[in-house]
């Protein structure tokens, strides 16, 4: 029976090698790509006309789709951001998904909206809407008032009102920067290649100074919580995001703020209200749709289109929130198994699903056991003291590496944090977050894979509160 | 025998502690690369910050004392060849950049204009950039055509001319951009000359195209009208019909009037663009030609149609436009009954006429557009009056609405309002339930 788990322990031992070598080996090609990749759109920005899309008749109309529930602290901030955006024709849908906060009642009050009827067509099945709310003196502003039914079916019902040729979804603990929307349409007018789906950067709001929906002074959130979320949005969205679009390949797009192409995503029946994480699904079965009607199509990430975003500052509702990620990960991939390792997908299907389960799905499940076999091959006298602690060292040195890469691929480019005290902190907990940050959040994903395995697939709400400094 | 067992796995898996050298090595060497490369990535990030800082500094430095020197020698009025040769720097230094920086930001008043793309020319930033546009670098290209534009170097207009034959749209784009900002006659007739070539290949240089030939302004008018003599292409005649469509000139609505019976539905909806700005200068013959446009086989033809026919107030076309309320075409009929509904009370009795009709999507259009613009608050506001005919029909349309389920504004007006008159007749409206 020892013998057994020794065999076991040791074979874990060089599995947890060859896995640590590979998936090392993919974050360092996604770093060569987003170098190349960022540096060069940089550039591009120089010249490409997208302030001229501002006055240009031939910019296409955009709805913007807000889902809120219980969000009556922020709610305001994010919709005065929407309508002050700088774009020539749109309209902003905010959907009350059930709140009982009195978001409605705050909307209601400070834009002077007056109940109508509205002929809704449920062209996509969502659950019933109670009242429509318009100011004709605000033209492009709609509220709508449903039941609860969860932001994938809030955003279905925003889909059958808006009349528009795009679509964007933005959270309502958000705020766009006036140009963001532009920026993002230029890349969409601008491709030669269809572009159903297009999205922008997320960035930590926590800590910024806002005054009317503007930016004034950009800084630092306080909590390290929060400070360890912007070093890691700025992993993802600067190194992650923009190293898979090379290759076309993104499967996640912030449902945060992302621009789509309504008559694809009517095509393939909207969002899933069944899924955790509607965004990611939605990029999937677009993905998926395309590829088998062999029809020419991009996805595409671009990362100088910023939105602010709100992230949690207390354990409690970050583990919601890392945990609802994960179980929507999950479903997802489950959902769209068809697609694993077929190659009628091409390298969606080959390779870029099954990075997806084996690293960042199973990713978690490899890193906890990690952490209970390789201190007991030590016990056992499998491992010596020096080959574990040269582990841990390697470890962990690579996981500041790609922290102190990203704190630097936005320094060589966008620079959004502009003081000296700004860089340092970066610095400093890009490699912090490797002493609990990035363990805790394994455990919340292992966590999420063990509820979902036990069937407890709920979505779990995380509480927002607006900064004083932000409104 | 289990103690055996163990040493054959360290045998087998060389992970024990005296087979661990190469191992150890690697891994050593590996921590030490990436550790040194976390050194390099945090000083990479300070040492940039400083030298940007210190760069910037000077490039500050260096643009006020040039900006000085160069208005000093503009407003002399005289560009000698000793100030050429002050100010002539070698590519790519600091100097030449603070120096394109200056000129680019005097070129920016007007006034200096003529002087700056002299100074440009002279001082070697054109050929600096033409000669960019022979490399093969898209990024390198893109910025040099970026920069002779906004130059508005005359003098490389045919090489800009030459990037249009490219097969790269962004470097197309780019090019169409740069002749716009050069904004000459010459650079115009580039872009015109080159539009069924720009048109064919890609949308995206279509539509740069046209945002570039908007950029000129009124001047572009009479060279686009003689455009249009001299072209058969439906897709060119109604590019170039919605860019005059943009510029609302009164020498284009008799152009405009000619392409109404085209054979492309596209050139016939664009020319109905241009006209929108002129309904008023319509006269009845004219006017009969677009109402029979109502009937055109393609809803965006009958679309355009309605939209000049708004503009003029008669009761002719008020009934004209009631004919789209019944339209198979959604958006035809919304803008039929936005139309009517921002006439007012003249168009209570065609919606009276429509509501009585059995056609549950033009009902239900309606009451929407009765709401959204906000003509319901009038018929509410005519229930005050004791009788008369605007009181009647206004009654009867909202006893419709409501049996039709668009009763939120008689709701509404039961809880916030304020006439007790109004109120009276809502109540007596909502009992006549036995409508719905």
């Amino acid at each position: 029976m020892k013998n057994i788990l020794i065999i076991l322990v040791l074979g874990f031992n060089y599995f947890v090698g060859i896995y640590y070598a590979i998936i090392n080996f993919i974050y360092t090609i996604l770093l060569i790509s987003s170098l190349v990749a960022v540096t060069r759109h940089i550039k591009r920005i120089k010249y490409s006309a997208f302030k001229e899309l501002l006055f240009s008749p031939e910019t296409p109309p955009v709805s913007i789709l807000i889902p809120a529930y219980n969000e009556k602290e922020i709610i305001l901030r994010t919709v005065n951001s929407a309508l002050a955006l700088a774009y020539p024709c749109f309209e902003v849908l905010v959907i009350n998904d059930g709140s009982r906060d009195g978001t409605l009642e705050k909307l209601i009050d400070y834009y002077k909206l007056k109940k109508i009827d509205y002929v809704y067509r449920r062209f996509l099945k969502t659950a019933p809407v109670k009242g429509f709310y318009y100011n004709p003196e605000l033209p492009n502003l709609l509220v709508i008032d449903k039941i609860k039914s969860g932001k994938a079916d809030s955003l279905n019902c925003g889909l059958n009102i808006s009349r528009s040729p795009y679509f964007c979804t933005v959270d309502a603990d958000s705020i766009l920067e006036t140009d963001a929307l532009l920026r993002l349409m230029a890349y969409v007018t601008e491709s030669v290649t269809p572009v159903v789906a297009c999205g922008g950067v997320v960035r930590v709001l926590n800590g910024l100074k806002l005054k009317d929906t503007r930016t004034v002074e950009i800084d630092l959130p306080r909590k390290a919580l929060a400070l360890f979320q912007v070093v890691e949005y700025l992993r993802a969205f600067l190194f992650g995001r923009v190293g898979w679009d090379m290759a076309n390949s993104i499967l996640i797009l912030s449902g945060t703020f992302s621009l789509f192409n309504r008559a694809a995503v009517m095509e393939i029946g909207g969002y899933d209200a069944r899924q955790l994480s509607e965004d990611m699904e939605l990029i999937l079965k677009l993905h998926r749709s395309f590829k088998e009607n062999k029809k020419r199509y991009r996805i595409k990430f671009i990362s100088d289109p910023i939105c602010w975003s709100e992230v949690p500052e207390t354990f409690k509702m970050l583990a919601r929130q890392r945990r609802r990620w994960q179980m929507g990960l999950i479903q997802s991939l489950l959902k769209h198994r068809q697609m694993l390792f077929n190659p009628r997908y091409g390298h969606l299907g080959l390779f870029i699903m099954p990075y997806y389960l084996f690293f960042e799905t199973l990713g978690p499940v490899v890193e906890l056991m990690g952490y209970i076999v390789v201190p007991l091959s030590y016990l056992f006298g499998l491992l010596s003291l020096k080959f574990f602690i040269l582990f841990l060292i390697l470890a962990m040195a690579y996981g500041i590496f790609l922290s102190t890469f990203s704190v630097f691929l936005e320094e060589l480019t966008y620079k959004r944090y502009p003081r000296w005290k700004h860089l340092f902190k970066l610095l400093l907990f890009g490699a912090l977050e490797n002493c609990g940050y990035r363990q805790l959040n394994s455990f919340w994903r292992f966590q999420a894979l063990l509820r979902f395995l036990f069937g407890k697939r709920r979505w779990e709400y995380v509480e927002k509160k607006s900064n004083e400094n932000n409104f | 025998m289990i103690k055996s067992k163990i040493l054959d796995f360290k045998t087998i898996f060389p992970l024990e502690r005296t087979n661990l050298l190469t191992l150890d090595i690697i891994l050593i060497l590996i921590t030490a690369f990436i550790i040194l490369a976390i050194v390099a990535f945090v000083l990479a990030s300070v040492i940039r910050r400083i030298l940007r800082a210190r760069r910037f500094r000077q490039l500050d430095k260096l643009r006020r004392y040039y900006q000085e020197k160069l208005k000093d020698i503009i407003y002399s009025g005289r560009i000698g060849d000793e100030a050429i040769k002050q100010l002539s720097f070698p590519p790519g230094s600091l100097k030449f950049q603070a120096m394109e920086d200056v000129l680019f930001k005097l070129m920016e008043k007007k006034k200096y204009e003529p002087e700056i793309r002299e100074l440009f020319k002279r001082l070697g930033y054109v050929e600096y950039y033409e000669n960019k546009l022979r490399k093969r670098n898209r990024l390198i290209k893109a910025i040099a055509l970026d920069k002779l534009g906004r130059m508005k170097s005359t003098a490389s207009i045919e090489k800009i001319a030459g990037v249009l034959r490219s097969n790269d749209p962004e470097i197309i784009n780019v090019a169409i951009k740069a002749l716009a900002n050069i904004g000459t006659s010459q650079s115009l007739e580039t872009i015109l000359d080159h539009l069924p070539l720009i048109y064919e290949k890609w949308l995206i240089t279509r539509k740069a195209a046209e945002n570039a030939i908007l950029k000129y302004g009124q001047e572009v008018v009479p060279l686009l009208l003689d455009y249009l003599t001299r072209t058969d292409n439906p897709k060119i005649i109604a590019i170039v019909l919605d860019i005059l469509s943009h510029l609302k000139n009164e020498k284009a609505w008799p152009v405009a009037l000619n392409y109404l019976a085209h054979e492309n539905p596209e050139v016939r909806g664009k020319s109905l663009k241009v006209l929108e700005a002129f309904a008023h200068m319509l006269d009845l013959g004219e006017t009969e030609k677009i109402i029979s446009l109502l009937r055109d086989p393609v809803w965006f033809v009958r679309l355009y149609a309605l939209r000049v026919l708004q503009q003029i107030r008669s009761n002719k076309i008020q009934y004209a436009l009631a004919s789209s309320l019944f339209d198979n075409h959604w958006q035809v009929r919304d803008e039929a009954a936005k139309a009517l509904a921002r006439l007012g009370s003249s168009s209570l009795d065609i919606f009276l006429e429509a509501l009585l009709y059995d056609d549950h999507y033009v009902q239900e259009t309606i009451c929407d557009e009765i709401e959204k613009t906000g003509f319901v608050n009038q018929l509410l506001e005519n229930l005050r009056a004791e009788n008369g005919e605007e009181y009647k029909k206004s009654k009867e349309i909202l006893v419709k609405m409501h049996a039709l389920n668009f009763s939120t504004p008689l709701l509404e007006y039961l809880k916030d309002g304020s006439d007790e008159k109004i109120k009276e007749e809502i109540k007596a409206i909502l009992e006549s339930g036995s409508l719905k």
